[in-house]
C-alpha cells in the first residue's frame, strides 16, 4: 500500500475508536488518569463493535447497525453532558 | 504550560531531538541511499553538539545521559541502516520525540505513552507497505466473512462453499466479531475513500497499539501500589511491542482473529484486575461486557476462563492457610464471566429462543467454575470454623476422587494439548504438532522467537507463587498460572506461540520490581536482576541483534510468501469463472479460492469434514487408476447438482483440478491421510515424492575439456542436484551434458555413481519434472549465480517410486514433459493419454497448474495449453 494510504487509513480507524470511545469515558470514567481514560477509549471504541453485533443479529442490517451504534454512543454522551451541566 | 516548560522547550537540545524525530519521516520522499546519508551527517553533527551541550551544562542536565545514548545508537544504527534495518529509523524517531518532551519537563509515564503509540504502529504498520496483499491463509476465512457482512448487510448463516457432503458447514453462531470490526471499518472508511480490503489489511495494527496500552495498564494494575509499578509496565510493554513471537499475528495484513482477540483477552484482564484491586462492581459489570465481546472475538476466552478460575482456586487454598477470604476473587470474576456468557451467548444465539441450551455450560467451563466454586467454598467453610481443617482434608479428598479426574481431563485434554491431535489428519498439521520435542530445544525456540527475556518469564514464576502466598496478591497468582498454563500448553502444542507470546513478553516484568530504584541500591544486590533486565531487554533493540541471533527485522517482514503470490493469476483466473464453479485442490488453498475467487472447493483449511479432505487425498495420492479417480469426483458432483445446491444454486459443477508446486512437499501428507484409517485412527504410510534441487556450488556450468577414449577432447558440464531425505539411499544426481549426449548418475548417499537407468531399474523409480529436462538443464546453467530468484519448477526435479510412479498428482502434474523424460532414459512409467483431464492454464512457470474436467472424456488428443513466458 502507498505510505498515504496507510497513514490516512489508519488515522480514520483511530479517529472513529478513540472518538466514540471518548464518549464513553466522558460519561463513566471521566475522573480517572488520562492514560487509563485513553485505553479506556480504546478499549470502548473497539468493543462497541459488541454491540453492532446485537444490532445485525436482530434488527438492522450492517449500514444502520454501525450508525446506530454510534448513535449510541453520541446518545450516552449527550445524557452525560447534560448530567454534568446540571451540576 | 507552565513558564519552566515552556523555557525547556526553547532549550535548543529538546528542539534538536524533535527535528531528529521528525525528520526519518521525509526519507518516504526522497531517494533512500540519499536520506540515509543525510541523516547521517545529521546525526552525526547533532551527537557532536549534544555532546558538547552536555559537558558545558554539567550536572544540572543528568536526565541526558540516557538520551545522549539512544542519540550515539542511533547514529551507529544508520550506519547499519539497509534492508530491514533501515524501518527501525520510524520508530526510533519517536522514541527521541518522547525523549524530547521528557527532557522538556513532560512526565515519564506519559512521554512513554506517546513513544509507545506512535512507535508500535509504525513497527506493525511497515508489513502493509511491503505487500498489497493479506498474509498468508487464515486472515483470508475473516476476510470472507467480512465481505459477505460488507455485502449483504447481515451476519453468515451458511457456508455453502466448502465440505458439500456434509451440506456445508453452519455458521449462524459463529463468533465472527473480529469479521464484523473488519466490515464496521470498512462502512465507516468508505465514506473517506477507503475500502473494506484497507480496513482489513490496517486493524491489527489498532489492535496491536491498543494491546500494547492495555498490557501497560494491566502490567500496572498487577504491581498494585508497588512503587516500581510503573517503570516494571514500561518494560514489559517495551519487550512486548518488539517481539517476534507476538508479531507474527500482530502486524498489518494479518486481518485474523487472534490480534483483536488478545486486545480484547487483556482488556477482560485489565478490569478483572482494576475491580479486584478496587473490590469495585461497576468495572466488573464492564468487564462482563469485554468479556463477552471477547467471547463472541474467538477461542482464547477459554483461556483466560481457565486460568482466571485456577488462580481464584490456587488463591482460595492459600487463604485457608494465610486465613484470608477468597470470595473477592469469584465475586468479580463470575460477575464478568455470567454477565459475558449471557450476552454473547444471547447474541450469537439471537433467533434460536431463549432455550435451557443457552444456558448449559461446556465441559471445560463447568470444570472451571466447579473447581473454582469448590475451593472457594472450601476457604469460606474453614475460615468461618463451619470446618475444622482434618474435616476439611476429607471433604477434599473425596471431591478430587470424584471429580478430580473429569476436571484435570477437561484442562489437559480440551485447552492444553487437545484431543483433536490423535486425529490422523492432525497429525500432519505443523500447528497442531508439539512446539519442542524436549526442554532444550524448547529453551532454544523459546530464546529465537520471544528472546531471552522470555526465560525471565519462565524464572519469575517461582517468585510470582512465592510472593503470591506471603502477600496473598491475587496478580500474582494469576500471573503465575497465565505463564504456567501457556508454557506448558505452547511446549505440546505450536498453535499457541501467539497465545502465550503475552505472558512471555510480559510476566518477565515482574522481575523489573527488584531493580534499582535509588541510588544507594547501586552498591546493593540490586545490581543482579538490574544488569539481566536492562540486558535482556536490550537483546530485542537492533544494534544488540548485531552480536546475537535474534533478528529483530523479521518484525517487518511477516507478509505474504511465494506461494500467495504464486497462487495470485490462478485465483484471479478462477474469479472470472461462473459463480456456480467448484475446483478440487488440496485444502490449503480452500480459503483463497472461496475468499478472493469466490468457487465451490471440496475442503478447506479448516479441515472440519476429515472424510472429505481423505477423499481429495485419495484422489491425488493413492488411486493409480484415471477411472477410479474419477468415480471419486462424480460422487461430488452427484452430491453437487443434487439438494440445496440445485436448489440454491442450480447445481454447482465440479470443473477444475489444481495443483500447485507445494504439493510436492506435501506429498507425504497427503498419502499419510489417504492411507490412515478415520475410524481407529491409525497411522498411513509415511512415504512422499522428494525434489531434488540443483546445487550451483558443487556444480561446473562453465565445463571444462576432457579427453575421450578415442584421443578427442570434448566440453564437458556437470549439473548437481541434491535430494532430500535420502529415500531409497539416493543422495543426489548428476548430469554430465557434452556436446551432444549426456550421461546421468544417481549419487548414493555414501557418495559412489550409479548409472541411471540402473537406478530406476533397481529401486522401480522414476524422475519426473514439472517442466521438461532440457529446459531445467537450460535454465540452471544460464542463471547458476542467481538460482534463488528462479522458479523451483526450473530448479528442481522430482523423485518417486513404487506406486508413487502413478498416481494422479504425478499423472497430472508430471504428465505435460514425460514422455522427454522417457526419451532420456530418466523416467521409468507407462502412463496412458489423460481421458478426463485437459490442462487448460499453467501460471507462474508451473508453480500453479489448472485442469479441465470432462466427465464424459475429452474427445480430442490434444492438449491445450496456454504456457505463460518464462520471465527471469
Amino acid at each position: 500500500m502507498e505510505p498515504f494510504a496507510v497513514i490516512s487509513v489508519l488515522a480514520m480507524m483511530a479517529v472513529v475508536v478513540f472518538l466514540s470511545g471518548y464518549i464513553i469515558v466522558y460519561a463513566f470514567f471521566r475522573k480517572w488518569d488520562p492514560i487509563e481514560q485513553l485505553v479506556f477509549a480504546g478499549i470502548f471504541g473497539m468493543a462497541q463493535v459488541f454491540v453492532t453485533f446485537f444490532l445485525i443479529k436482530t434488527f438492522f442490517v450492517l449500514g444502520d447497525a454501525v450508525i446506530a451504534t454510534l448513535l449510541i454512543n453520541v446518545m450516552i454522551g449527550a445524557f452525560a453532558w447534560m448530567g454534568r451541566k446540571k451540576k | 504550560m507552565d513558564a519552566e516548560i515552556k523555557k525547556r522547550f526553547k532549550d535548543p537540545l529538546v528542539i534538536i531531538y524533535i527535528i531528529m524525530g521528525i525528520l526519518p519521516f521525509f526519507t518516504a520522499f526522497i531517494p533512500a541511499t540519499d536520506s540515509v546519508s543525510l541523516l547521517q551527517w545529521f546525526y552525526l553533527l547533532s551527537a557532536a553538539g549534544c555532546t558538547y551541550w552536555f559537558i558545558k551544562m554539567g550536572k544540572s542536565y543528568k536526565n541526558l545521559v540516557p538520551i545522549f545514548l539512544i542519540l550515539s545508537m542511533s547514529y551507529v544504527y544508520f550506519n547499519f541502516a539497509s534492508d530491514g534495518y533501515a524501518y527501525w529509523q520510524y520508530p526510533f524517531a519517536f522514541g527521541l520525540m518522547a525523549s524530547a518532551l521528557w527532557i522538556a519537563g513532560m512526565d515519564i509515564e506519559v512521554a512513554f505513552i506517546i513513544a509507545i503509540v506512535f512507535a508500535g504502529a509504525t513497527i506493525h504498520m511497515i508489513p502493509a507497505l511491503l505487500t498489497d496483499m493479506l498474509e498468508e491463509i487464515d486472515p483470508y476465512y475473516h476476510y470472507k466473512w467480512a465481505e459477505l457482512v460488507y455485502n449483504t448487510g447481515k451476519m453468515p448463516i451458511h457456508d455453502w462453499l466448502t465440505y458439500p457432503k456434509i451440506g456445508g458447514l453452519d455458521r449462524s453462531t459463529m463468533p465472527l466479531a473480529n469479521s464484523l470490526s473488519i466490515a464496521f471499518f470498512g462502512y465507516i472508511g468508505q465514506f473517506f475513500g477507503h475500502t473494506l480490503y484497507d480496513s482489513a489489511m490496517l486493524m491489527p495494527v489498532i489492535s496491536s497499539v491498543l494491546t500494547l496500552l492495555v498490557s501497560y495498564v494491566v502490567l500496572k494494575e498487577a504491581y498494585w501500589k508497588h512503587p516500581s509499578a510503573k517503570y516494571a509496565a514500561m518494560l514489559g510493554v517495551f519487550v512486548l511491542m518488539l517481539s517476534i513471537g507476538w508479531s507474527t499475528k500482530a502486524h498489518a495484513t494479518d486481518s485474523e482473529d487472534d490480534v483483536t482477540g488478545g486486545l480484547a483477552f487483556m482488556a477482560a484482564m485489565m478490569f478483572l484486575l482494576m475491580a479486584v484491586n478496587r473490590d469495585d462492581v461497576k468495572l466488573s459489570i464492564v468487564g462482563g461486557f469485554v468479556f463477552g465481546w471477547l467471547i463472541t472475538m474467538y477461542d482464547g476466552q477459554r483461556l483466560l476462563m481457565m486460568v482466571a478460575f485456577l488462580a481464584i482456586a490456587l488463591m482460595s487454598i492459600i487463604g485457608i492457610f494465610q486465613k484470608k477470604n477468597s470470595l473477592i476473587y469469584l465475586k468479580h470474576f463470575g460477575i464478568m464471566w455470567v454477565l459475558g456468557q449471557f450476552l454473547s451467548r444471547f447474541i450469537l444465539h439471537y433467533g434460536e429462543g431463549i432455550g435451557f441450551g443457552l444456558f448449559v455450560p461446556t465441559a471445560l467451563e463447568f470444570a472451571s467454575l466447579a473447581l473454582a466454586v469448590a475451593a472457594v467454598a472450601a476457604n469460606e467453610l474453614y475460615l468461618r470454623k463451619i470446618l475444622d481443617g482434618r474435616r476439611l482434608a476429607i471433604v477434599a479428598v473425596i471431591c478430587l476422587v470424584i471429580a478430580g479426574g473429569f476436571v484435570w481431563n477437561q484442562f489437559y485434554k480440551a485447552a492444553f494439548i487437545d484431543a483433536r491431535q490423535s486425529s490422523v489428519v492432525f497429525k500432519t498439521i505443523a500447528e497442531q504438532a508439539p512446539f519442542a520435542s524436549d526442554m532444550s530445544t524448547y529453551v532454544k525456540a523459546l530464546i529465537n522467537i520471544f528472546g531471552v527475556f522470555s526465560l525471565i518469564s519462565l524464572v519469575c514464576v517461582p517468585g510470582l507463587l512465592y510472593l503470591g502466598y506471603k502477600e496473598y496478591k491475587f496478580s500474582y497468582i494469576l500471573f503465575a498460572v497465565w505463564m504456567i498454563v501457556l508454557g506448558w500448553g505452547l511446549y505440546f502444542k505450536s498453535q499457541y506461540m501467539f497465545a502465550s507470546s503475552l505472558p512471555f513478553c510480559l510476566v518477565g516484568s515482574f522481575a523489573a520490581l527488584f531493580v534499582i530504584r535509588e541510588k544507594k541500591d547501586l552498591e546493593g544486590l540490586a545490581i543482579i536482576p538490574t544488569l539481566v533486565v536492562l540486558f535482556s531487554a536490550m537483546l530485542y533493540t537492533p544494534m544488540a541483534s548485531i552480536a546475537f541471533t535474534y533478528n529483530p527485522t523479521a518484525i517487518f517482514f511477516q507478509v505474504a510468501g511465494y506461494d500467495r503470490i504464486g497462487w495470485e493469476p490462478a485465483l484471479q483466473f478462477f474469479r472470472n469463472e461462473s459463480a456456480n464453479t467448484a475446483v478440487v485442490t488440496w485444502w490449503d488453498y480452500g480459503h483463497w479460492l472461496t475468499t478472493v475467487s469466490h468457487k465451490f472447493v471440496l475442503i478447506d483449511n479448516l479441515q472440519r469434514d476429515h472424510y472429505e479432505i481423505q477423499e481429495v487425498a485419495k484422489f491425488f495420492m493413492k488411486e493409480t487408476d484415471e477411472e477410479k479417480a474419477m468415480d471419486i469426483l462424480r460422487s461430488y458432483q452427484d452430491v453437487y447438482h443434487g439438494g440445496k445446491y440445485k436448489e440454491l444454486f442450480g447445481g454447482v459443477n465440479l470443473r477444475y483440478a489444481a495443483i500447485d508446486w507445494t504439493m510436492i512437499g506435501k506429498s507425504g501428507a497427503m498419502r499419510f491421510i489417504a492411507t490412515g484409517n478415520l475410524t481407529d485412527q491409525s497411522d498411513g504410510e509415511y512415504d512422499s515424492y522428494i525434489t531434488c534441487g540443483f546445487l550451483p556450488e558443487y556444480s561446473d556450468v562453465t565445463g571444462k575439456v576432457v579427453s575421450q577414449s578415442d584421443g578427442s577432447f570434448v566440453m564437458t558440464k556437470s549439473l548437481i542436484y541434491g535430494c532430500q531425505q535420502n529415500r531409497d539411499g539416493l543422495g543426489g544426481i548428476l548430469f554430465e551434458v557434452r556436446d551432444k549426449d549426456m550421461n546421468v548418475y544417481a549419487i548414493d548417499q555414501n557418495g559412489l555413481r550409479v548409472d541411471w537407468n540402473s537406478w530406476i531399474i533397481t529401486h522401480d523409480s522414476s524422475l519426473f519434472g514439472v517442466k521438461s529436462p532440457g529446459d531445467i538443464l537450460g535454465v540452471c546453467m544460464q542463471y547458476s549465480t542467481d538460482i534463488s530468484r528462479v522458479s523451483p519448477t526450473y530448479t528442481n526435479f522430482i523423485y518417486g517410486g513404487g506406486k508413487f510412479k502413478n498416481f494422479m498428482l504425478a499423472r497430472m502434474y508430471f504428465g505435460e514433459y514425460i514422455e522427454s523424460y522417457k526419451s532420456l532414459g530418466l523416467a521409468d512409467v507407462t502412463w496412458g493419454k489423460m481421458k478426463y483431464f485437459k490442462k487448460v492454464q499453467s501460471f507462474e512457470n508451473g508453480f500453479v497448474d489448472v485442469w479441465e474436467i470432462n466427465y464424459n472424456g475429452w474427445d480430442s488428443g490434444n492438449i491445450t495449453v496456454n504456457p505463460t513466458v518464462f520471465e527471469y
